[in-house]
Formats: structure tokens, C-alpha cells, sequence
């Protein structure tokens, strides 16, 4: 390349190899062979009868490199990793390893790249109500965590251990960790998986169910994990809570039959990327966005749940929704209102009990663009007290009631470039003291008039083209 | 109440505001990947600092030690093979003092403040907003390049200094700076638009260039193996350094027992 300025800008490979460069060659090629001495070198240290009488104990005796199996027991303890590099493992059927204690966390991982897998995790709870508790704790670091049960009740075994007043979380990441969690079960708990304070696993493949809040929250600016390929369900809270500007990818999970939301996202400069993530029968919206947040949420499918499908409200809310299939939701397929901005483009809406894209209240200036919006139960695009988006060149048709209708005072919309057809209502219904600009539209074949417009309603009307 | 009628957009106008949108969502993704870059730079120049003041005087001692163990033991035995050992240990003394020389070199202050220091998230979305406004690559005329190329570098120096002041102070600079634009006629907006998409992908195969080039580097090699460990706080290299350390004692002991030895076989001592 031949223009300095952009040079300044990134790191530059070498030209020569530096003598500094060589140096890190001789250890890399040391550190491998020390490796390899260290993998023939590695022990096994056992937990249980004829072994270690504690998890704890045999943490203390290890060195970096050896695992600790772990027998089938119940081992009521608090276990700290601090630092070592080793595995612990447990050595039998998982349901049979169960690790807990009722004051404080079962492990505690802090600052180390250790491997915990095959074990059953309970406990954690503490006696105070503002206190959160967490049956894994893992404080900086980047532990591997895999194949593990983390239940806070709900598996019978545990009955004993069941806390009443308690609040815990199953795994919590804090203080910058990494690593990951990946291939466990987490049940039962009273928040699933907590994300805060710059931690960013990758959290993958795990099952979380039936938590009392929720599944899966991740919070606090700098916290980036990667959250993929979950199944979250079941639960009394929201699936995914992502808020206080957190940065999270959340892709390709599945979210159903949650008591909140199934995604929540929230506050300024909270920005996750949500994608192809499928979010069903919930119970209340499918992926809410308020207080400021500004994801970018594309290529969902949203289905089925007790009320709208995508739900964007409030001033500085400007999130990118694109390209997500929403329908057969019981209300609206997205609803827009209280001064949100978001771009609205491309997505499927269809077969909803209510309106297909639903914009209210004044400051409410979403651009709403290129999507299709189809048999819904009623209007395909409702824009409503005092909202003023730019709708353009959406394609809408066969829904119940107008396929685009435009209400209230203030109410100073664009309405450009649209085809509304074959309706089994009116085209385009202007009601009510509104004004908006509608011009460039096809309007054809819509069950009742193309184009109705109310006594004290005063719309711009430019050239649309027109037919029954 | 005046009735201003929107037309439908001409093809060209539709053409140009996709163009405007694709530039703006390529943008988006250059300015987070220089982001990427500038913070993965400025990490390892931390990273490169740290492993020169900790490792290069070790590897000029242990190098030194066998260069003098190597010495000696051609000098009793006196073989060719052992000659060569030594003229071979010799050399690669010789090249581990230069790069306890690279760090003389980088000032008396490099290794301090080695650790990484991650930007606040602040100071990142700062310098985001500016390295998308001044970025070079969106420069449409030679002049225009060049005041942005100055102005990334400032940038770029501030956000490693983590001086929020000096990137708002740039960006003040740019937000009361007239808009120099010259046609703006759709024809002329779109040719800008396509030279600036073509601008931007040319930056992305440089970015793309750039990182291969580094990571043929042993050095960055070892910090991107390091990295994730190094900036959660712990010290990757502990156990590189522990190792060195031992080897050092050992040859410390076995040129001891080399000199021990020679003081008490007169015959055998060098003249």
C-alpha cells in the first residue's frame, strides 16, 4: 500500500524478522516441548472412596496440568479454583456427581483456564435477600466449562438442598472472564446464566429451562459473549435479558414458552447483534427493545406468542429490524410507539390476530421499508396518534381490515412507493384529522374502495395508481 | 396549507439512496474493523514491550552462559565438532544481545506501562464516530485525502494515549467544517458514492493484507495465543519466564562445575 496516513492506523507486520521476533519463535517451540513433557508428566488424582475425601483437598494437592476424577457422591462443598490450569472431571453417571453447598457457591473459578465437566452443581444460595448468589462463580479468567448440570431445584436428587428464600443464579461470569460454557444443562435456578462486568464466554449449545427470572442475562458495557445455538424455555421470566449497554451476539437460539419476553433488550448503548434466532410461544412480546437500546435484530423468525411479535418503543430507541418472519402471533406483528426510530426493512409479517406493522404516538418516525405484510386479522399498516414514519415500497395485502390506514392528529406520514392489493377492506383509509403524503402507490384489487378518505382528514395525494 | 407532493424517486434517485445505504453499511463495518485493528496494535505493542523487557535480557544470559560453557569445553576438548558447538553458541549469543538491543533502542521508557489497558467503552464509541467521519478511504480528491490522513494519525495517537479531550477536539474541528462539495447533481452524487464503496473495499483487502502479514510474526503469533489470558489479568508468560529461569541456573551450575573442575586439573587448564 502506498498511503501512509492509513498505515498509522493498524498494526504492521514485519518486513524482516526483528531479533525480538526469533526470541518468540524459541518460545513457542519451548513451551511445546515443555507441553508435551507435561502431558506425559500430568496425574490423576481421585475424589471418593479410596481417594481424596474432598473436591477441595485434591485442588489443593494439584498441579497445572492433571485432572481430578471426580467418583459418584455428594460432596458438600465450596470448591475455589484459583489460577491452576486442571481438569476436574467427573468420573460416573453426571446425576450421581452432585457438588453444592448452602452458603456460598459449589465452585468458584477465579483466574484460571481450568476444565470442569461431567459434574451435577447446586447449591449457592445465600441467606439475604439482596444478595445474588451463584452455585458456579467464575471470576476472571478462561475456564472451560462443559457436559455439566447446573440445577438449583427441579432434579430430584436435590431435594435435600432446595432452598426456600434464596436467590441464586446457575453460573454467573464476571470480572472480564472468558472461556466457555458449552453442552450443559441449566434448570431451575432463579436467573439461568448471568453475564456482567466485561465478561465475554461463549456460551453454546446448552439447554436452560425453567428458571424463576430469567434464562439468560448479560449486562454492562464491554460484556460481549457469544450466546449461540441455545435452547431456552420454560421459564417464568424472559428468555434472553440483554441491558445497561452490553454487546452480546445472540444467534441462531431457540426461545419458547417463556413467562416475559423471549428476547428483552434495553437501554442506551446497549447494541447486541440478534440473528436467526426462532422465538415462539411466549407468553408476552417476542423481542422487545425500549429505553434506548439499539440492537440490530435481522433474520428471526418470531411465532405464535401472546402478544406482538417485535415491540420497539421509546426516544433513542433506533434499532436496524431486518428481514425477520413474523406471523400467527395472537396480537400485533410489530409495534412501534412512545418517540422509537428503528428501520423497519424487509421482514415477513403475516397471519397475525392484529395489525400486521403498527406505528403510534407522536415522535414516532420509524422508516418502515420493503417489507411484505400479509392476512393478518386486520390492518396490514396502522399508523396512528400523531406518528410520522416514511412507509415505502412495502408490499401488503389480503389482510381482514384497510391495508394501510393512517388515524389521529398529527399524524404526517409518508406512504410512497407501496403496492396494497387484493384486500377484503378498503386499500388505504385515511380517518380522523390526519395528513399524510400518499403518492407512488399501486392500489388493486382491494375488497371496498382504494382509497377512502375521511371528512376532516386532509392528505396530500400526489399521482398513485389505481384500480378496484 | 401548501401541498408539496413527493414524486415517486427516478431510478437513478432509487439507485443512488441504495448506494448511500450500502456506503453507510460498509462504513459501519470499516470503522469496526479499524477499531478492531487500532485496539489489537495498540495491545500488541503493549504485549511486544512486556515480553522484550521480561525475556530478551533472559535469553542474552542463557545464551551468554552456554556461549561460555560451549568455550570452555572446546578449549579441554579441543574436537572440531566441538569448535563448531562453540562458535555456533558464540553467534547465537551474539544474536540475543541484539534484541536486548531492539528494546535500548524503543527508549528507556518502553516496558513500562505493559499491561493492557483496555479502552473505556467510552473513549471506543469516541473514537468510532471519529475514524468514521475523517476515515481517508471516504476522501474523494487527493487534498481531502491528505488532511484526513494527518487527522486519522492524531486520532490514532490519541486513542493510544486514551485522550478523550484530543479525539473530541478532532471531532469538534470536523462537525463545524463546511461540506466541501463540488456537483450535487445526482450523476455526480452517485460517482462519489461508487468511488467511496470502491475506496472502502480497497481498505478491506488491506486490512485483509495487513493481517496475514502480521500473523507470519512468531512474536504476534505468541500474543494472539496469550491475548485472551493476558488482558483477563493473568500472565501467559509465567510459565515461558519460570522455564528460563531454570535454565539459567543450570547453566550457571554447569559452568561452576566447568571452572571447578579445570582449577583442579592443572594440566587441563587453558593457557
Amino acid at each position: 500500500m502506498t498511503d501512509t496516513g492509513s498505515k498509522a492506523l493498524v498494526p504492521q507486520g514485519p518486513t524482516t524478522v526483528a531479533p525480538v521476533s526469533r526470541l518468540a519463535e524459541r518460545t513457542l517451540a519451548e513451551r511445546a516441548e515443555r507441553e508435551k513433557e507435561a502431558l506425559v508428566a500430568a496425574r490423576t488424582l481421585l475424589v471418593g472412596p479410596g481417594g481424596y475425601a474432598t473436591i477441595s483437598l485434591a485442588v489443593e494437592a494439584a498441579r497445572d496440568g492433571d485432572t481430578i476424577l471426580v467418583r459418584p457422591g455428594r460432596y458438600e462443598e465450596s470448591v475455589v479454583v484459583e489460577g491452576k490450569t486442571i481438569t476436574i472431571r467427573g468420573d460416573g453417571e453426571r446425576d450421581a456427581i452432585v457438588v453444592g453447598s448452602d452458603r456460598g457457591p459449589a465452585f468458584t473459578l477465579v483466574d484460571t483456564r481450568s476444565t470442569l465437566t461431567g459434574l451435577t452443581i447446586t447449591g449457592g444460595e445465600f441467606s439475604s435477600w439482596l444478595e445474588l448468589g451463584a452455585a458456579l462463580l467464575v471470576t476472571g479468567g478462561s475456564p472451560q466449562l462443559s457436559g455439566l448440570l447446573v440445577a438449583h431445584s427441579g432434579a430430584p436428587q436435590l431435594d435435600g438442598m432446595r432452598a426456600t428464600n434464596g436467590r441464586s443464579v446457575g453460573v454467573r461470569f464476571e470480572g472480564g472472564a472468558a472461556g466457555a460454557i458449552e453442552h450443559s444443562q441449566i434448570d431451575g435456578n432463579d436467573l439461568g446464566i448471568s453475564v456482567l462486568d466485561g465478561a465475554s464466554p461463549r456460551i453454546e449449545e446448552n439447554e436452560v429451562w425453567g428458571h424463576r427470572w430469567s434464562a439468560i442475562e448479560i449486562s454492562d458495557a464491554g460484556t460481549k459473549p457469544l450466546v449461540r445455538a441455545n435452547r431456552v424455555h420454560d421459564g417464568k421470566g424472559s428468555g434472553f435479558v440483554v441491558r445497561a449497554g452490553a454487546s452480546p451476539r445472540i444467534e441462531n437460539n431457540d426461545a419458547w414458552a417463556n413467562g416475559g419476553y423471549g428476547i428483552e433488550i434495553r437501554d442506551a448503548g446497549t447494541d447486541p447483534l440478534v440473528r436467526v434466532n426462532r422465538v415462539h410461544h411466549g407468553e408476552m412480546f417476542g423481542i422487545l427493545m425500549g429505553d434506548g437500546a439499539s440492537p440490530r435484530v435481522e433474520e428471526n423468525e418470531i411465532w405464535a406468542n401472546a402478544m406482538s411479535g417485535i415491540e420497539i418503543s421509546d426516544a433513542g430507541t433506533d434499532p436496524l429490524v431486518r428481514a425477520n418472519r413474523i406471523h400467527h402471533g395472537e396480537e400485533t406483528g410489530i409495534l412501534v410507539y412512545a418517540g422509537a426510530s428503528p428501520r423497519i426493512e424487509e421482514n415477513d409479517v403475516w397471519a397475525n390476530a392484529h395489525t400486521g406493522i403498527s406505528i403510534q404516538a407522536a415522535g414516532t418516525d420509524p422508516l418502515v421499508r420493503g417489507n411484505r405484510v400479509h392476512h393478518g386479522a386486520m390492518f396490514g399498516i396502522l399508523v396512528c396518534d400523531g406518528a410520522s414514519p416514511r412507509v415505502e415500497e412495502n408490499e401488503v395485502w389480503a389482510n381482514a381490515e384497510a391495508g394501510i390506514w393512517i388515524s389521529g392528529a398529527g399524524a404526517s406520514p409518508v406512504i410512497s412507493g407501496n403496492t396494497v392489493r387484493d384486500g377484503l377492506d378498503d386499500g388505504i383509509l385515511v380517518s380522523d384529522v390526519a395528513s399524510p403524503t400518499i403518492a407512488g402507490n399501486t392500489i388493486t384489487g382491494n375488497a371496498r374502495e382504494a382509497m377512502r378518505v375521511g371528512k376532516s382528514a386532509t392528505p396530500m395525494i400526489g399521482p398513485n395508481v389505481v384500480s378496484s | 396549507m401548501s401541498m408539496t407532493i413527493q414524486p415517486r424517486p427516478t431510478p437513478e434517485a432509487a439507485h443512488l439512496a441504495e448506494q448511500e445505504r450500502l456506503l453507510e453499511e460498509l462504513t459501519d463495518e470499516l470503522t469496526a474493523k479499524e477499531v478492531e485493528f487500532a485496539e489489537t496494535g495498540s495491545a500488541f505493542a503493549r504485549f511486544r514491550a512486556e515480553y522484550q523487557r521480561r525475556f530478551a535480557p533472559l535469553y542474552a544470559e542463557l545464551d551468554r552462559l552456554e556461549a561460555e560453557i560451549a568455550r570452555r569445553r572446546a578449549e579441554v576438548a579441543a574436537t572440531p565438532a566441538a569448535h563448531a558447538k562453540a562458535a555456533e553458541a558464540a553467534a547465537q549469543a551474539d544474536e540475543s544481545r541484539k534484541a536486548l538491543g531492539d528494546g535500548l533502542a524503543a527508549g528507556p521508557d518502553a516496558g513500562d506501562e505493559t499491561r493492557p489497558a483496555p479502552a473505556a467503552p467510552e473513549l471506543k464509541a469516541m473514537y468510532r464516530d471519529a475514524a468514521k467521519r475523517i476515515h481517508p478511504d471516504l476522501a474523494t480528491d487527493a487534498a481531502e485525502k491528505a488532511r484526513r490522513t494527518t487527522l486519522m494519525a492524531a486520532l490514532n495517537a490519541a486513542y493510544d494515549a486514551g485522550d478523550a479531550d484530543a479525539i473530541q477536539r478532532i471531532l469538534d474541528g470536523e462537525s463545524s467544517r463546511p461540506e466541501a462539495i463540488i456537483g450535487d447533481d445526482i450523476g455526480a452524487r452517485l460517482l462519489r458514492v461508487i468511488r467511496k464503496i470502491a475506496q472502502v473495499r480497497g481498505r478491506f483487502s488491506e486490512l485483509l493484507a495487513l493481517g496475514a502479514a502480521l500473523r507470519s510474526d512468531p512474536l504476534f503469533v505468541l500474543f494472539e495465543t496469550s491475548r485472551a489470558d493476558w488482558e483477563a489479568g493473568l500472565d501467559p508468560l509465567a510459565g515461558d519466564e519460570e522455564s528460563l529461569r531454570e535454565r539459567i541456573a543450570s547453566a550457571h551450575a554447569r559452568l561452576a562445575a566447568l571452572i571447578m573442575s579445570a582449577a583442579k586439573d592443572p594440566t587441563r587448564r587453558p593457557t
